[in-house]
């Protein structure tokens, strides 16, 4: 059985198919596996391979999914699996922590490209994982560096301005 | 196993999608996922977010996660008036999944607030609580049929008050960081509750209860006021336990009621507050004593696969772990890690009787034994335990 996994191609909106295997991304992905749940019922006396349509993700998005996807999901890749308990020594951290850091070390268009991705396929780790980076580019920040750093309008009159600043003056 | 196309697409994001700077697409994003992300800030930050601009102006209302650190700077009267507010100006509607109160910095003298915060926390529906650093709580009870994950650290209870979590009836998963436990740790009513994590803390308890607890882990923690009373020393009363792990721990060693299902178990007790030298003689008379006496009502561990013995101080005699082994049938891999040899070398292999009926361990495939007197050791093994 094991050498026989079944796959699915998946299509990014810009037309281009990629190749995962239909465990490691049913368990990673809510959306998708609610896609292969509905198409099953027709495939499972065909031996075609499903192709899913993903209207809302470029392949530069989706193909970073899926390597993370891979990491995460894959449990021959990932030792010892997710749920298992580990003990663990004081000072050891999570293996995939520091591939996890790389993965969000990227510019903000390719950030909120995968933050949407991940909302979209519905995959809750990859969407923590990538809001906490966004948060963390607006920690410790002034309001004038955030408006800055993301391109972000200020759209208040001078009154409402003021107004706001007024209302939350107490966490500042 | 990469995806086809993975690096052919990884270059294409490079070159062909212009990077459009100028575009607010941060704003663009859906109000759940600004909320998400506002939800990792600190508090504060989530709140000072509103005069980003107006797609941005009340989103810190209903976060579903609340993270509040009092800043040390403030005054207690401005501390107390923050959490009022950041509690109070939310959105009632909105539930709390996530929240965390770390009150490092807190200059209240009035515990009370705390208090009511935490239960405001849990009113609005919180299903992880995460509380660090409070002075003394006078209350005793956590009441909520929502919440999953308790983590406390640094929380000290007014003395002689038990901590009641018998509301708490979806509880998953607690842990346990520098508390300090009088009496009892009682579990009993939070029946789906599966991990138990306790590190750092004073166990003046007699038990700790649960009978749907799988995994167990104490670390650090510091047993018992009362050594010669055999009544105080602290019980763990969880049989439904599959993993359990005491690591660094000392005081006088708890007794383990029947765990009928553990399958993995990592037992490590210090006998010495000296580190580095944890084994003295006196100690582990002491020890030895305890050990032998819990031997004679020990339960057999069926279901027990892995043993690992640390700082395993065995003086002249090897029959206690003998004893022990007679009660694993099933176990598959032992590993001993001895104590110093200075303090543990004086074995007298002479002495020690062969044990009848001879062990039987027909699963046992690994033995590791750690330290000087190893070949002494899997001699003695090999004697008395047919693999």
């Amino acid at each position: 059985m094991a050498s026989e996994k079944k796959v699915v191609f998946l299509r990014s909106s810009d037309g281009e198919a990629f190749e995962v295997s239909e465990e490691v991304i049913s368990a990673a992905s809510v959306t998708i596996k609610g896609m292969i749940d509905e198409e099953s019922p027709s495939r499972a006396d065909t031996a075609a391979t499903t192709t899913l349509a993903i209207p809302n993700v470029t392949a530069a998005t989706l193909s970073r999914v899926l390597h993370y996807v891979n990491k995460h999901f894959d449990a021959a890749a990932v030792v010892g699996r997710p749920d298992d308990y580990i003990f663990c020594a004081p000072g050891d951290e999570h293996p995939l922590a520091r591939f996890d850091d790389d993965f969000v070390d990227v510019d903000n268009d390719t950030l909120i490209d995968l933050v949407h991705a991940a909302e979209y396929l519905h995959i809750k780790k990859l969407f923590d994982l990538t809001c906490k980076a966004v948060a963390d580019k607006l920690k410790g920040r002034t309001i004038d560096q955030i408006r800055e750093t993301f391109g972000i309008v200020n759209d208040y009159t001078v009154e409402e301005e003021v107004e706001v600043y007024r209302e939350n003056s107490w966490a500042f | 196993m990469p995806p086809r196309g993975c690096k052919k697409a990884a270059k294409r994001a490079s070159t062909e999608e212009p990077c459009v700077d100028d575009e607010d697409r941060i704003s663009a994003l859906p109000d759940a996922v600004l909320q998400h992300v506002l939800g990792f800030l600190p508090a504060q930050d989530a709140v000072r977010a509103s005069v980003l601009g107006t797609r941005w102006s009340n989103l810190w209302r209903s976060t579903h996660r609340l993270r509040v650190a009092l800043k040390p700077l403030w005054s207690a009267e401005t501390q107390h008036m923050f959490v009022n507010r950041l509690l109070l100006l939310r959105d009632p509607r909105s539930a709390v999944e996530h929240c965390e109160l770390d009150l490092r910095g807190c200059k209240l003298a009035n515990t009370n607030y705390v208090e009511i915060w935490i239960r405001h926390a849990l009113l609005l529906q919180a299903r992880v609580l995460d509380v660090r650093y409070t002075t003394v709580l006078e209350s005793r009870s956590l009441v909520s049929r929502f919440l999953k994950v308790l983590r406390l650290e640094s929380v000290y209870f007014q003395s002689y008050i038990l901590l009641d979590l018998s509301s708490c009836i979806a509880l998953e998963d607690v842990e346990f960081s520098l508390v300090h436990f009088d009496i009892a740790v009682d579990f009993s009513s939070c029946r789906v509750l599966e991990d138990l994590q306790i590190t750092s803390c004073d166990m003046d308890v007699c038990e700790i209860r649960s009978a749907s607890a799988r995994r167990l882990s104490l670390v650090n923690c510091t047993f018992g006021v009362a050594p010669w009373l055999d009544e105080y020393r602290a019980h763990i009363c969880a049989p439904g336990l599959v993993c359990l792990e005491i690591r660094g721990c000392d005081g006088i060693n708890p007794v383990l009621e029947s765990m009928p299902l553990l399958q993995d178990a990592s037992v490590w007790f210090n006998c010495s507050d000296e580190p580095g030298k944890s084994c003295s003689a006196r100690c582990c008379g002491g020890k030895g004593y305890t050990f032998r006496k819990d031997l004679g009502f020990c339960p057999t561990f069926n279901k027990l696969r892995t043993l690992y013995l640390v700082n395993w101080c065995l003086t002249s005699d090897i029959n206690a772990l003998l004893r022990f082994l007679h009660h694993t049938p099933n176990l598959e891999k032992l590993t001993l890690e001895l104590c110093e040899k200075e303090m543990c070398s004086q074995l007298e292999i002479e002495d020690c009787n062969p044990i009848e009926p001879r062990i039987l361990l027909r699963q046992l495939n690994t033995v590791k034994v750690i330290y000087c007197i190893s070949v002494h050791i899997y001699f003695m093994l090999r004697q008395h335990v047919t693999i």
